[in-house]
């Protein structure tokens, strides 16, 4: 981990796009288009991530220890360009579920359900 | 072919100038990757050929861009202004003139230290070996596996050993991922004005004071190493071609010797962390003269890049200036 920040709730709250992003790759390391694509199935649409906003998450994430590079190659069901490979860290995984967790509380609050019952 | 498929190129190259907004350091790293997804976007929406796909995820693209670029200018500007309360620095690195890629790597970070509110700066310049497979990848990797690690372990310990530690577990690790390949590297942790230096091959650290530059690492090329051994002299090896040829690196032996140095750092000094594509071509009373009289120290690398690209620019040339108060 980097920045000195030992606790994963000195993360927190994480941005949208981190959010999405570390919720893709729990479940395996994936390049960056596979990340946006995944994160538009995952919220029916509701979600779009373009290069710039990917990317900048990216360089935050790999820079606060919640990512890694794996390794540089080609994903045959593309095409043979080389793909940057991302994959969670240990820390990456603590800080994902403790803002799941710190949501989940959030949805819960009395506050929330009566809003939702409105909708 | 989809009538919007024509538009493609045109569209990427448009990508490509907007790409200009964002800091060059970023760019050249992140740049390649941007275009990537943002073509492979597009050629999903052609695919989809709904009406006004294309140009809707245009327009998301082009203004995600521009905000995205001011905001990593203002990430970039919060970083150098976590640095110890008068230290400063700046750091570029570019792929020269004559080189088709740009295999060097540098990286500038600071991290809490063990006592009170001390921060420890970290300076890093690797530089991968020209000629083996996956040179920019090796020296990438080294940098960043530094960077990651350092924190937890040196702000509980020894910052030189951890130093060293860290640049053999990157080694070992570049030997697995990418196994012939190879690079340099220099890394100098600055806290309570001491340097704590580590070192492989010919990168370099010089520190300036008093007017003067002095070179803080040795060479690890066998010009060098017949100075050493009494068999040449320090005039003979002057553009020698054993100048280029290295007999340590990363990547090179299951486990390496590596070089280290602590340095107490007078006041109103800098430190100047560079490749071999700065040395080679800049002569150090230009690079001291360049230093000394630009008191921003991002001015001073961008001025040290430009000279080395001006006098030939032969190889990928890097720099990191650290001003300490």
């Amino acid at each position: 981990m980097s920045n000195g920040v030992t606790k994963p709730e000195n993360l927190l709250p994480l941005t949208p796009a981190i959010l999405h992003i570390l919720l893709v790759l729990a479940d395996g390391e994936k390049h960056g288009y596979a990340i946006m694509q995944q994160v538009a199935d995952l919220t029916d649409g509701q979600m779009k991530l373009v290069p710039g906003t990917l990317y900048r998450s990216i360089k935050k994430m790999l820079d606060d220890g919640l990512i890694e590079e794996t390794d540089e190659r080609p994903d045959p069901a593309l095409d043979d360009e080389r793909r940057r490979y991302y994959r969670l860290t240990p820390f990456g995984e603590r800080v994902a579920a403790a803002e799941v967790r710190r949501l989940s509380h959030l949805v819960a609050a009395p506050q929330a359900q009566k809003l939702a019952g409105k909708a | 072919m989809p009538p919007t498929a024509h538009l493609l190129p045109l569209l990427e190259r448009l990508y490509t100038a907007f790409l200009w907004l964002y800091p060059a350091d970023y760019r050249r790293e992140y740049g390649p990757l941007m275009r990537q997804a943002a073509r492979d976007m597009s050629r999903d929406a052609v695919r989809q050929a709904r009406p006004g796909t294309l140009r809707g995820l245009w327009l998301h693209i082009l203004a995600d861009a521009v905000w995205t670029a001011i905001a990593v200018h203002r990430d970039q500007q919060e970083k150098k202004t976590m640095a110890t309360p008068g230290t400063t620095f700046g750091e570029l690195t570019d792929t020269g003139i004559l080189r088709p890629n740009n295999q060097d790597s540098v990286m500038s970070r600071f991290y809490p230290a063990a006592a009170d509110d001390a921060r420890i700066g970290l300076f890093v310049v690797s530089d991968g070996l020209g000629g083996h497979p996956d040179g920019d990848q090796a020296s990438r990797l080294a940098v960043r596996l530094i960077s990651e690690q350092f924190d937890e372990r040196a702000a509980s310990g020894d910052i030189l050993p951890t130093l060293v530690e860290l640049v053999q577990e990157a080694n070992t690790e570049l030997r697995l991922r990418y196994p012939g390949s190879g690079a340099t590297l220099t890394a100098v942790a600055v806290c309570d004005r001491q340097a704590f230096i580590v070192h492989v091959g010919d990168t370099r650290a010089y520190v300036v004071a008093e007017g003067a530059l002095t070179q803080l690492t040795d060479d690890h090329t066998l010009a060098r190493r017949l100075v050493e051994m009494g068999r040449m002299t320090l005039e003979d090896i002057v553009g020698h071609e054993l100048t280029a040829v290295l007999y340590r690196a990363l990547g090179q032996a299951d486990v390496i010797e590596v070089d280290t140095r602590t340095y107490e750092l007078p006041p109103d000094s800098r430190l100047l962390l560079c490749s071999d594509g700065l040395w080679r071509m800049v002569e150090d009373d230009r690079m001291l003269e360049i230093i000394l009289n630009e008191p921003n120290p991002q001015e001073a690398c961008d001025k040290l890049i430009a000279l080395a690209n001006h006098l030939g620019g032969e190889d990928n040339v890097s720099a990191v200036v650290v001003h300490i108060a």
